[in-house]
């Protein structure tokens, strides 16, 4: 496989899955199109690899970790935070579980985040988390375990507010 | 909220951060920018090309709809019970110009164009043999879409390039639009007018030992017509350019500075236009007839104008046998 045919078939892919980790698509963009002309330098041994698309995607997945550790915060920005709503603000407005729980994705932790995203957006094991991430099997459902506790708190904050109305 | 519930509403709600995800318009831009990265050092691999067959369609699950016609399709000689398709449909103007394969056998290709490989509009028929561990099927972030009864999927990449994938067996087919809209329908079109021909391996009798064999290296005829097909092979040296080894009917159209070249007089020209078109470095020789190119497409333009030794080297060590008949050039479906 090309590099060029590489792409017109996986970016969009790489995009979206980017799109879900990052919970914004001006950073997803900056971080896949860093990974994809790291990518292009390096395609004669990615391209020789088993799964170039499982490598790549990994890529974006380490870019996406080293990119949160470089901000040093975990930093949502305005516009997506705009995406998602003023939960707690509007009392008054009908509240969007899927909005709360968008919310609280771009809250969590980034490990947390990848493994959720991981599980429930690419449908991994908990073995593959594990090797994507570089931790163990137990860490994953660590953070896994973790990450569905605190977006069930959230969704349950919106019901007292749904049920105060 | 139920467990099941719970997941539900947190892939559904993924799935639709996902649907936010921007257009790849931008990282493809800057993409085919290639970085510039360090020149190659030619060493004494012999290029295959030479007589080597691939398969343009490596399988055989997808039936005949069409008695067999008498037209190309490249394959390995190890796979002998290869099959391969041709389109029974094209838009109109459109004629066949290229035919192609990776030297490796890993693809094969045929191109059509209304006006020329690098103008106008284009439709890039491909076959690639699925390595183990490839998807086999659609990757579930495109829409789906079916083929002739089998899976795939289409990719709407920007406003000029589309592009439409299927599986058949252990073969993934893919149809590539330029410049054409609506391309969906012409595509699918095209798609269900393949037929199955019979094997009918694409020979070059072109090879080169200076001349660097890398995964990304390709053989081929090209041309408008019959009777002016260029015979070719191009190996993509580590990302810093491109050298491309043709044996072509007339002379190359501009002029070049004289210089020793296989007992004789060959012609260098060197180029620093920005003009994407143009070859950045072309050294080319009389053969009798028929002339001999070899021409370097530096990704980094300013590295232009160094590699007359090493172009030297590979056209010294050419051998060049007749050009195959190529009496799909130019031709409609």
């Amino acid at each position: 496989m090309t590099f060029d045919e590489f792409l017109a078939q996986r970016l969009d892919g790489l995009l979206r899955y980017a799109t879900t980790l990052t919970c914004d698509p001006h950073q997803a963009q900056d971080i896949v199109q860093e990974v994809v002309l790291r990518a292009q330098q390096r395609w004669s041994r990615i391209g020789k690899t088993e799964q170039p698309a499982a490598y790549v995607t990994r890529m974006v997945t380490n870019e996406f970790l080293s990119w949160r550790r470089r901000c040093r915060e975990l930093v949502v920005t305005p516009s997506a935070m705009d995406a998602f709503g003023a939960v707690q603000a509007d009392l008054t407005g009908q509240v969007d579980d899927r909005a709360v729980l968008l919310a609280g994705i771009a809250r969590l932790p980034r490990k947390q985040r990848a493994a959720v995203v991981l599980r429930y957006y690419l449908n991994r094991t908990d073995e593959q988390i594990a090797e994507e991430l570089g931790c163990s099997t137990g860490t994953v459902r660590s953070h896994v375990s973790r990450a569905v506790a605190a977006l069930r708190v959230e969704l349950a904050s919106v019901e007292r507010v749904r049920e105060a109305l | 909220m139920r467990t099941d519930d719970f997941e539900n509403l947190l892939r559904e709600a993924l799935e639709h951060q996902a649907a936010q995800a921007p257009s790849g318009v931008r990282v493809l831009a800057r993409a085919t920018r290639r970085p510039r990265r360090r020149w190659w050092l030619p060493v004494g691999i012999t290029v295959a090309a030479a007589l080597v067959t691939v398969a343009l369609l490596p399988t055989g699950e997808m039936r005949p709809t069409v008695e067999p016609a008498a037209t190309v399709g490249v394959t390995v000689t190890a796979e002998p019970q290869r099959l391969t398709w041709e389109p029974t449909w094209m838009p109109p103007n459109m004629v066949e110009r290229d035919r192609s394969a990776a030297t490796n056998g890993s693809w094969a290709a045929s191109t059509w164009a209304n006006v020329s490989l690098t103008s106008g509009q284009k439709i890039v028929f491909m076959v690639n043999r699925l390595k183990p561990g490839e998807p086999t099927g659609p990757d579930g972030f495109r829409e789906k879409v079916e083929v002739s009864g089998y899976a795939g999927q289409w990719h709407e990449n920007d406003s000029k390039t589309n592009m439409l994938v299927w599986w058949v067996g252990s073969s993934r087919l893919t149809l590539t639009s330029y410049s054409i809209s609506p391309a969906r329908p012409v595509l699918l079109r095209v798609a269900e007018s393949l037929r199955y021909v019979p094997e009918q391996p694409l020979k070059i009798p072109l090879s080169s030992p200076e001349l660097p064999t890398t995964a990304e290296s390709k053989f081929g005829i090209t041309g408008d017509s019959p009777g002016k097909a260029t015979m070719y092979t191009e190996s993509i040296l580590d990302g810093e350019g491109t050298v491309r080894v043709e044996v072509r009917p007339d002379e190359p159209d501009f002029s070049g500075a004289k210089v020793p070249l296989r007992g004789g007089d060959g012609r260098w020209r060197v180029t620093s236009s920005p003009r994407g078109a143009e070859p950045n470095e072309v050294l080319w020789f009389d053969l009798g007839g028929r002339w001999l190119t070899v021409t370097y497409y530096a990704y980094d333009r300013t590295k232009s104008g160094q590699h007359l030794a090493a172009l030297t080297r590979i056209a010294e060590s050419v051998t060049a046998g007749p050009t195959p008949s190529a009496p799909w050039l130019g031709k409609t479906p």
